[in-house]
């Protein structure tokens, strides 16, 4: 027990003195997270949207895609992405590997799944009541679907939020593309991997604490978002 | 009979393999108030659904004004109030007004248009109250408004009465008279049919007649 609790205070000790490693490995999650988390909202729900709202052919077989996609191991999906971004990859000569361009692109391919998976079922969730209103009193149906995106507003919302989520916890893809570059490419969860290897218990737990905050923030947000519909 | 407003034939329209409608003839006069009476499940909604144009069906044709009708065309001339209505998650003034901002009419005259109805179906009150906040009653009282406000050449009512109270019965009623437009109503109640209707159809297990 005393370990832990020598591990919070000189935590507590990095956090409140406005530690370099911890803060830019915390601005590196944020940047790369929010960047990615809005890349894949814009691919994702739009095209979550379409797939939902429209029957056709291997809908099914669509849907089981990215329910399958989206729960895959991190790891999986950094090593689909490093194979894009290593020298000999297609993107190859893009040359970013190892850095955080390349950490975003990673992210945006890990959480877009995620995101359109949940927009499909948000979709599936809404009142055919809604289109019909929508339709009965003139709307086209872009209108009619507009209408009911902003009926349903904080489902989609919260399957951006859980995008986030995903992004900001995950280890594989930001370590195998940024290549944990100290002050570059090192963000809270490789620091965290790095300092616990290394038996710089304090950084690890510092950030850990962030960590679980974001968690919180998220689960909290997530609550209310569904308690309002 | 003269030129009917709007007429079907043949229609037939099934869900999973049983048919649901099964209509040789029928037509609806303009300006006349018609109402159809049938128990649960003879097909009254599929039958308002059809003519509001958010239904398909299998077979037939249906004319309007002598025009056959293609898919959509009729959605800005007729306007259908559900049976159990949709309130829009926001104020009673943008629900009513919903129509009209799609139709991209002025601001001041959707102001205007708007408050006309308010004021005829008693709700200015909750003007700026969120419409899923209000009693059942109220929310067919604003979908009502909602269809009265974009003043269409055909009115269709379903079950309309079920939510409301014998004072509001008698508010939309007199609204409904003196509009004189093409108005289709679906009711369970035979008492209404005699006091209101003008044509009275009947329906039963999806199929029509005039009485
Ligand atoms: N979407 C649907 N799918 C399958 N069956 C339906 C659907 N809508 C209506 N029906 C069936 O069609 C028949 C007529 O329904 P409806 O038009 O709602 O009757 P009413 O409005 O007169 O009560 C009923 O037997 C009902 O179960
Ligand atoms: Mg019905």
């Amino acid at each position: 027990m005393g370990f832990f609790i020598e591990g919070i205070k000189s935590a507590l000790n990095l956090l409140f003195s406005f530690n370099r490693d911890v803060y830019s490995a915390v601005f590196l999650s944020l940047r790369v997270t929010t960047l990615s988390t809005l890349f894949a909202a814009i691919i994702g729900v739009p095209l979550g949207f379409i797939i939902g709202l429209n029957n056709f052919y291997g809908k099914r077989v669509i849907i089981v895609i990215f329910n399958t996609l989206y729960s895959l191991p991190t790891v999986l999906m950094g090593l689909f992405a490093y194979g894009m971004f290593s020298r000999n990859g297609p993107l190859g000569s893009l040359g970013l590997l190892y850095t955080p361009q390349a950490m975003i692109i990673g992210q945006t391919i890990l959480i877009f799944p995620l995101i359109t998976a949940l927009t499909i079922s948000a979709v599936q969730a809404i009142d055919k009541k809604v289109f019909k209103t929508c339709l009965t009193l003139g709307a086209n149906y872009l209108q009619s679907s507009l209408t009911a995106f902003f009926e349903y507003k904080q489902l989609f919302v919260a399957a951006v939020i859980a995008g986030f989520g995903r992004a900001f916890g995950e280890v594989g893809v930001s370590m195998m593309l940024g290549g944990n570059i100290r002050g570059y490419t090192r963000n809270i969860t490789t620091s965290i991997a790095f300092a616990t290897a290394k038996g710089e218990f304090a950084l690890g737990i510092a950030l850990g604490l962030i960590l679980l905050l974001v968690a919180c923030l998220i689960s909290i947000l997530l609550q209310f978002l569904q308690r309002g519909k | 009979m003269k030129d009917p407003i709007i007429k079907l034939e043949n229609l037939k329209k099934s869900y999973n393999h049983t048919f649901v409608l099964d209509i040789p003839y029928l037509e609806f006069e303009a300006n006349k108030l018609h109402i159809i009476l049938g128990p649960n499940g003879s097909g009254k909604t599929t039958l308002l659904s059809i003519l509001a144009d958010i239904e398909k069906i299998d077979h037939g044709k249906i004319y309007y004004k002598n025009k056959e009708v293609d898919n959509g065309m009729l959605r800005r001339k007729i306007t259908l109030v559900l049976q159990s209505p949709y309130i829009f998650n926001t104020t009673v003034f943008n629900n009513i007004a919903y129509g009209l901002k799609i139709r991209s009419v002025a601001k001041k005259e959707i102001d205007d248009k708007v408050s006309v109805v308010l004021k005829k179906l008693g709700l200015e009150k909750f003007t700026n109250q969120n419409g899923i906040q209000l009693s059942q009653g109220e929310m067919h009282k604003v979908a009502i408004a909602r269809a009265l406000v974009i003043d269409p050449d055909m009115l269709l009512l379903d079950e309309p009465y079920s939510d409301l109270d014998p004072f509001n019965i008698q508010l939309v009623e007199n609204l409904l008279k003196e509009t004189k437009k093409t108005i289709i109503m679906t009711t369970q109640d035979k008492d209404q049919t005699h006091r209101l209707a003008d044509v009275f159809i009947t329906i039963k297990n999806g199929k029509v007649s005039y009485v």
